[in-house]
This record gives structure tokens, sequence and C-alpha cells, in this order.
């Protein structure tokens, strides 16, 4: 797979509305995902456990439609004015976000909310087991980085903390 | 309260000992969900292997809190606590170890043979359809910055006997009793599922997953059919092929593209037709 080759993927998933892509090929898997800006993430291919494996496509979409509100629009830094004291909270899977406990329950945070070790921040869902994710730490959410209902990634910041 | 029939709970914990799994039992005859009760239990320092049995729920739910009906006293509804290292095994494989529990024990008691429908169902194939005998629902969390815990929650369709009407066309259950035309005892029935269940906790706890993912595959519902797998915005069609390493299912589409799917509903033939 060469650059020609992934731009041709990511015109397909510009031209196709699709929200990701994920392409292995010779142990080099290139995930695209939409809509724009386009995110072209590499990661290395993981070898197959079962003979009839393949080369996955994941398929990482909501499991319930949106109800939580989205997240506040509260004016944030730039990345690069970010206090290099916040702490970014990550997702510790591949899942889906969910703000609140329930479609028609509050969210489980908001901007602006002070938060302690124990508080329950979000649920990150994956193949139908629920994650509570928790502060693990004293502070204040400065923004919430992911829709509510959205797929998030291994590692992907969700929330940025102020420590207090 | 009175004419709810109780679980014998001396009995169960005669039949468990001494494995961990059901050393501590709380039975509750009504409760608003055994996961709820049980996630409260966890954070206040619960052991590890603890047991929340109800005989009623008045908020039992599946995932996102959709109603778990269940008649008082006729069914199984439990939830085990599990406590463990963060740098331990990933928490999806106790939603699969359960499902497992629930699949041999019916097996082994009733000569029946149950399925894992992906990720959290045990499922009986009846004539041609396949229905629900049971689901699984685990709620995970961090417990500090060396631990983590989860709930894992069953219900397990037993004793109770649906008219018709009453289901769901599209997500059939089916109980053991209807079943097997008989009314079952469930300490023993309990007693298998946590005794398989221990069994797995076991085998994670040291790191071994590769037992539980080719249990699955062997067990695993329509392997070789067509299936539709449904999100909200999107959905797959194609043969189910399997599961991957990571208990992830894996899709042929209809040009032989494999496709290996983490999220959605799986339904099949006329479900597939009624659910679009």
């Amino acid at each position: 797979m060469n650059i020609e080759d992934i731009r041709a993927l990511a015109r397909l998933v510009q031209e196709t509305g699709l929200s990701e892509l994920e392409i292995e090929e010779k142990g080099l898997r290139v995930r695209i995902s939409g809509p724009r800006p386009v995110e072209i993430q590499t990661v290395q291919a993981m070898p197959p456990a079962l003979p009839m494996a393949p080369a996955p496509v994941a398929a990482e979409a909501p499991a319930r439609p949106p109800q939580a509100s989205a997240p506040e629009r509260a004016p944030i830094p730039k990345a690069d004015e970010i206090p290099p004291h916040w702490k970014e909270i990550t997702s510790p899977i591949v899942g889906t976000f969910y703000r609140s406990p329930a479609p028609d329950a509050d969210p489980f945070v908001q901007v602006g909310d002070t938060v302690k070790s124990d508080t329950v921040l979000c649920i990150v869902e994956a193949m139908k087991l629920m994650n509570e994710i928790k502060a693990e730490m004293s502070g204040v959410v400065k923004k919430i980085m992911v829709e509510n209902a959205q797929p998030v990634e291994f590692g992907q910041p969700m929330f940025l903390i102020e420590p207090l | 309260m009175t004419g709810i029939p109780q679980l014998d709970i001396a009995h169960l914990q005669r039949l468990l000992h001494p494995l961990r799994v059901g050393r501590h039992i709380r039975h509750e005859t009504v409760c608003a969900s055994t996961n709820d009760l049980a996630h409260a239990m966890l954070e206040g320092g619960a052991p590890s292997g603890t047991v929340v049995v109800a005989e009623e729920q008045t908020a039992g739910r599946g995932r996102f809190q959709r109603a778990w009906k269940s008649e008082a006293g006729q069914n199984l509804l439990f939830t085990v606590i599990v406590r463990w290292p963060r740098d331990g095994f990933a928490p999806t494989w106790l939603t699969l170890a359960a499902a497992l529990s629930v699949r041999q024990a019916v097996e082994e008691l009733f000569h029946l043979s149950p399925k894992i429908k992906w990720p959290n169902d045990v499922v009986l194939t009846l004539g041609d359809g396949v229905q629900k005998l049971a689901g699984v629902l685990t709620e995970a969390t961090t417990l500090g910055p060396r631990e983590q815990g989860a709930v894992v929650g069953v219900g397990l369709n037993v004793n109770q006997v649906w008219m018709p009407h009453d289901q769901d066309p599209e997500r059939p259950r089916v109980s053991l009793a209807s079943a097997l035309g008989r009314r079952i005892d469930r300490e023993p029935l309990l007693a298998g599922c946590l005794a398989s269940f221990d069994e797995h906790l076991t085998n994670l706890s040291k790191g071994h997953t590769g037992d539980l993912v080719a249990e699955a595959q062997r067990h695993l519902t329509g392997i070789g059919r067509a299936a539709h797998v449904r999100l909200p915005n999107r959905s797959w069609r194609g043969i189910l092929v399997g599961i991957d390493r990571d208990y992830h299912l894996l899709l042929r589409d209809e040009h032989g593209e494999p496709h290996c799917i983490s999220a959605g509903e799986v339904l099949f033939g006329s479900q597939d037709l009624r659910g679009g």
C-alpha cells in the first residue's frame, strides 16, 4: 500500500460518507475516519488467533440513539494554549462513548463541574460491556471532547480536567 | 411477599462449597436491580465472588435500562461481583464467561444445547427460531489505582412461561420450563452456573482467554448463516464466520470481504426480514 492508495481510500471515505474504513495489508492496518477532517491512523496489525480471522474492518457505532446533550461549546483554549497542568482523561478501550447512564438520564458531568477521584465521567461501551470511567483525580471539567454516542479509540482523549 | 417461591440459599451454598464464587450470597425477595445492588456492594468493599440474587426485580434491566420483565420467584436473576488487578484481563471476558457458564450448566443438567448469541445472550434453537434463554449485562468500573471491579448480571428464564401475545416477535424468549415441559429446581441450576463461572474466573485471573474463545467459537449460534448486524446508523450483512481472539464478530460480506465487528445487534433469517 502506498500513499496514493491511502489517498484513494480517503477520497472513498469522503465520497461515500462512511464514518470509518479500515484496511489491512501485509501487516499494516490503515484506518480512515470521516467525516472531515479525515484522520488517518496506522496501527500494527495483530496476528490472527483463529484460522479464519480475516483482516478486520472495524464497525463501531452507537448502540443507542444520542439523547444526552452535546458537549458544551464553552470557549476552550486552542491545543497549544491548553495549560500543561490540565489532564486528559483517555478511553481505555475502543468503544462507544456515553455521557449519561441511560438515554433519558442527565449527563454524568457538565463542563464546569467539580469532580473527585470517584466521580463517574462517562460510560464507554464495548461489546455490550458498560465501562464506567471515573475521574480518578480531583478537579474541574474544562472540556468534553467527544459527542454522546460516538465511537472512541483506545487512548483517545475524552475529557480535559484542571486539577485542584 | 408471601407466595413468592424462595431459593434455598443454604442448599445452594452447600452445593457450591468450597468455591470462591457464592461464598457470600445476598438473597433479596425484591430489589430494584441485582446489578445496582451489587454495584453499591462492590464500591462498599464486598469481596470478589459475592453473589446477589433476587426473586423479583422492580427495575430489572438490560443494556441502557431496557426493562427486563420477570415473574417473581420463577427465574434466576443474579449478579456476581468481581474484583481484580487493573493490569489483568479485559472485563469483556466476564460477559462471555457468564454466558458460557449458563450454557454449560443448562447443557449438563438438561441435555439441551444452548448456543451463544454474540455478544451477551444464551439462546435455544427451537424449530426454525432462535429464542433467548438468558442475557448477561456486565458493568465495569475502576476501584482505585490498582484494582478494577465489575458486576456481572444474569437473567436466566427458568420456570416462567409466556403467552404468545407476551412475546416480542423480533426477540422471542424461551424458558427451560417451556422447552422441557416441566418445572425446574433452581438451586442446582444456579449452583452449576456459578461453579462454571468460578472456573472461568480462575482461568481469567491466570491470563488464559484462549479456552473461552475456543468454547465460544464452538457454541456460537448462526455460524454459516446469513446474518444482519444492525446499528442505529448503519448495518452489515453477510455470512457469520465466527469470532476473533478479542471476541469480535467476524462476518463475510457478499463480495467475500471479511468484516470484524465490535458493536451492534445480530439478527438472523425472519428476524432479519422483520428487523429490516
